[in-house]
């Protein structure tokens, strides 16, 4: 009877002990598995480092890249600014309106013109960031992106598909 | 009855009485010592020469032992027996040997398994929270270059 308590013990412990190691051995692979990754997300210019690795760019390259990004960041607010503005006011107007009047006309062209300007603008952003790639990650960077921007509708694998094929 | 050996028979006390020519104590561990030569010659003597085949035998046909086993003597020895006895095989397992089941051999194999099972989870479990962090700094990126993205995050 004595015997069989003690190792009922035993067995517990065991349990215990093995499923402690384990809890130990999960959070600390999680842990440092994860770090680094976890470190570029809470980085301010964490887009530019999975940039960077995602399309295997060198230091120079690099620098250059996060030049063009600087430089277009204020554009892009701007591009915002605008879209912001346009949507407001065209949201305002066929709120207010019962019919389509050359004030709404005039709206929906504003906002028709403000998104042209800013497919011109980002289509640049990327032809001169692909530019500084390498031509095969530079093709890859391309295909993202239009995955991703210029035919946001579509799946993100559909232009990568399309090009494969 | 035989005589116990004193004060007198101690070798250190004799060489100690004869260095401070103590004579009486002496006298008293020669008479001890003639006294047990003379005690080792009878018995001696007695068990050889002075007895004969049919009064030892008359001796022991009357020697009696007596046994005390002591009450818990049976339980003692099923224990005895049950500790050195292998364990017995689990059924489960029919006729294959258990023995690497013992406590400590288990507890090694246990945690190793824990261990390793630990580690195989946290890779999986990194890997896809790093194969998240990858596509949510991708879609920042996106962000960073596409003001429609910008405005939907508003």
């Amino acid at each position: 009877m004595y015997e069989r308590t003690s190792i009922r013990y035993w067995l517990l412990f065991i349990a215990i002990g093995a499923f402690a190691v384990a809890l130990i051995a999960f959070c600390g692979t999680n842990f440092f598995g994860t770090r680094d990754l976890r470190e570029i997300a809470k980085a301010p210019n964490g887009e530019l480092e999975w940039l960077r690795r995602e399309f295997h760019l060198s230091d120079t390259q690099f620098a250059k890249i996060a030049t063009l990004q600087s430089a277009y960041t204020p554009v892009c607010d701007e591009m915002c600014r605008r879209i912001m503005e346009t949507n407001s006011k065209l949201d305002r107007l066929v709120s207010e309106k019962r019919e389509v009047t050359p004030e709404l006309e005039a709206a929906i062209r504003e906002a028709g013109s403000v998104q042209e300007d800013c497919h011109k603008q980002m289509l640049a952003h990327i032809y001169r960031v692909s530019a500084q790639m390498n031509p095969t990650d530079g093709q890859n960077y391309l295909r993202l992106m239009k995955s991703r921007v210029i035919q946001p509708a579509l799946s993100s694998d559909t232009a990568i598909r399309a090009a494969t094929e | 009855m035989a005589l116990r050996r004193g004060r007198g028979s101690n070798p250190r006390r004799w060489q100690k009485a004869k260095a401070t020519s103590d004579w009486p104590r002496l006298s008293i561990y020669c008479i001890r010592r003639l006294f047990e030569k003379v005690e080792g010659f009878l018995r001696a003597r007695c068990f050889t020469e002075r007895m004969d085949d049919d009064q030892l035998r008359q001796k022991l046909a009357s020697w009696e032992v007596r046994p005390e086993i002591p009450p818990d003597f049976q339980r003692n020895v099923w224990q005895k027996i049950a500790v050195r006895e292998p364990k017995p095989k689990l059924p489960l397992f029919g006729n294959w040997n258990i023995s690497w089941l013992r406590t400590p051999a288990l507890a090694t194999y246990a945690i190793i398994l824990g261990g390793l099972a630990g580690t195989g989870f946290g890779l999986v479990e990194s890997s896809k929270a790093n194969s998240r962090n990858w596509k949510s700094l991708e879609a920042k990126y996106v962000q960073s270059i596409d003001p429609y993205e910008h405005v939907r995050t508003y």
